[in-house]
Parts: structure tokens; sequence; C-alpha cells
């Protein structure tokens, strides 16, 4: 009689938890410009309980007139070659930017953020990663050994 | 069935595409969106902005240009200008080469014709998807010619965005 095959243990999916990662910035007027202060640095720091799977941007500033430059800690690259516009960077949770293919950012991974003024006011800005945190289903509890990316 | 596990073709695991719910296109979101097999070149790609920024007095025109640092998929065409009356835009991909029936290899590639930014530009609230993403190879510079269309005079603040993915 023949032995049945044995199949390798399926993949499973990660366990997708909605997760917003916040960055508020109250950026001096004129940070960044010439005769003004050094732009605004913040620095994200994505816990280490798990990946991030950045899906949707969005965020409020209480003037359009600024731009921010995101770049990747774990990578150390520039995600832009100059900064963005708000008004070409995020959306609102009504209208939100989405990443047509979502990214997925390590954990611990510092995301770093610098703003830039040029209302020639103080500008509030609140951005926002929307998207989830991935645990993997074997082991919640644990977080993120690299196989989630690949399982997705 | 969720929409976590369901699978469009039998033994592949599908993928989840709440990253392309447009919330103003509510269902009909497929069809303004690349499909899953144009996404499928984006998998584990790194997401990047390329910007230029112009400013530009009345009727003036400028055209500056970036290189892609890696292979670049363009997805989506944002831009801003800070006087209503815009700009309008031109694109070109100068690495594309054409063979010419005469034989001949003619060089770069305009993207369509001079538009409206509003009829090429999204925002990042409604952006500007492409259904099939254009792929610029590695070092492509990409050129930006704008016109500014104000005649006030004040200067106009023009950003160009390409959002995509990279290496």
């Amino acid at each position: 009689m023949a032995t049945p095959k044995t199949m390798p243990p399926p993949v499973l999916p990660p366990l997708r938890i909605p997760f917003d990662y916040v960055v508020n910035a109250i950026v001096p007027a004129n940070a960044g410009q010439p005769g003004g202060p050094a732009a605004f640095v913040v620095s994200l720091q994505v816990q280490q309980d798990s990946d991030f799977e950045w899906v949707f941007t969005v965020g409020t500033s209480t003037s359009p007139s600024g731009d921010v430059n995101v770049s990747d800690g774990a990578t150390g690259r520039n995600l832009m070659n100059a900064p963005v516009n708000y008004a070409n960077y995020f959306g609102t949770a009504q209208l939100p930017f989405p990443l047509v293919e979502p990214y997925i950012i390590a954990r611990s991974t510092a995301v770093n953020f610098s703003f830039r003024d040029s209302s020639g006011a103080q500008n509030t800005v609140q951005l926002v990663l929307r998207g989830f945190k991935l645990f993997p289903q074997c082991n919640p509890a644990q977080g993120s050994g690299g196989l989630i990316a690949s399982g997705q | 069935m969720s929409v976590w596990n369901r699978e469009r073709v039998p033994g592949i695991t599908g993928r989840h595409a709440l990253g392309l719910w447009l919330t103003y296109r509510k269902l009909a979101t497929a069809g303004y969106v690349p499909g899953e097999v144009s996404r499928s070149f984006m998998k584990f790609k790194v997401p990047a902005w390329y910007v230029v920024n112009f400013a530009l007095t009345a009727r003036l025109n400028s055209e500056d240009r970036i290189v892609t640092s890696t292979d670049f998929w363009l997805v989506a065409l944002l831009g801003s200008s800070s006087l209503a009356p815009g700009f309008r835009m031109q694109l070109y991909d100068t690495a594309v080469r054409l063979r010419m029936p005469d034989g001949s290899v003619k060089k770069g590639q305009r993207l369509g014709d001079p538009l409206n930014f509003a009829n090429e530009l999204g925002s990042a609230q409604q952006p500007f998807f492409l259904r099939k993403p254009y792929k610029f190879t590695c070092r492509t510079p990409v050129l930006v010619r704008v016109q500014n269309q104000d005649v006030s005079g004040a200067t106009n603040n023009i950003q160009v965005v390409a959002f995509g993915y990279g290496e």
C-alpha cells in the first residue's frame, strides 16, 4: 500500500490588525527655507512587535503651504528625490492616498520625516500611515520572523 | 470567503486589494486602477516619489528632468499649482528609441500632448492612476516641460510628482 505523500504545511496568511502610525509635527514658520530655522525632523519608530503594512497615507495641516521628505531608516533610502507638497502626499480619511501596492516596513524601523514650511506661520501637521500590523498566525504574540513578507 | 484568502487563480494565493479601494469610485474602483497582473510587477518594490518643482511668472515656459535611480514603474501622476489658472505640461521618456520606417532611430518619446494640468495630474486625495504602469528603465532622464497659464505676473509655484515603485 502506497504511503500518502506528505505535503508541506501551508503558509498561513498573516493576521492583519488595523493600525495607525501617527506623526505629529508643529513646524515653525519658514522652517527649511533660506533664512529660516532648520527643517523640522520627526522620527517615527515602528513598534517591535510586528512588521507594518502601509496601505494609506492621510493627514491634516493648518496650512497647505509646506512639504515633507521621507526616508526609510531600515534601508537608508529616501522615498523621494525632493520634498513633496502636502497636497501631493497625503489625503484625508474620506479621500485617502492609497499605495497601489502596500509597502511593508520592517519592525523596529525608524522612518524619518523632514517637514518644511512656506506659509510664513507655524504649521501644525498630523500625518498618519494607515495600514495593518502583520502578525504570524502560528504565533501572534511573537511578531514576525521574516516569513510574513513571503507568505502574504 | 474573505477578501484575505480569496483566490481568482486556483492554487495562487490572492492578494488583497485594499490599497486600491478608491472611496470616490466605490464599486467601479477596478476600472480606474492597475489590474492584478500590472500590480504583480510592483510586489516587494519600494514606493517612490519623483518630484519636479518650478516657480514661473506669467506665461513662462520651463523644463526640468529627473533621472530614475533604479527601474521605476510610474503608477500615478500628481501635481499642484499655487495659482488657479495652473499650467500645461508634457512628459518625455528620453530613453526610448523608436525605429522609424526609413530605418533611422528617433530618440525620446513624448508621452502625450501638452495638457492642462487638471486633465493629466491628480492630487493625493484623488490621484490620477495609470491603468497600466509605465516602466522607466534605470537611469532614464524623464523630461518635464511646463508652461505657466497664469497672466497676473505673480509667481506660480508648480510641482509635478511622479508616483510609482522602484527597486
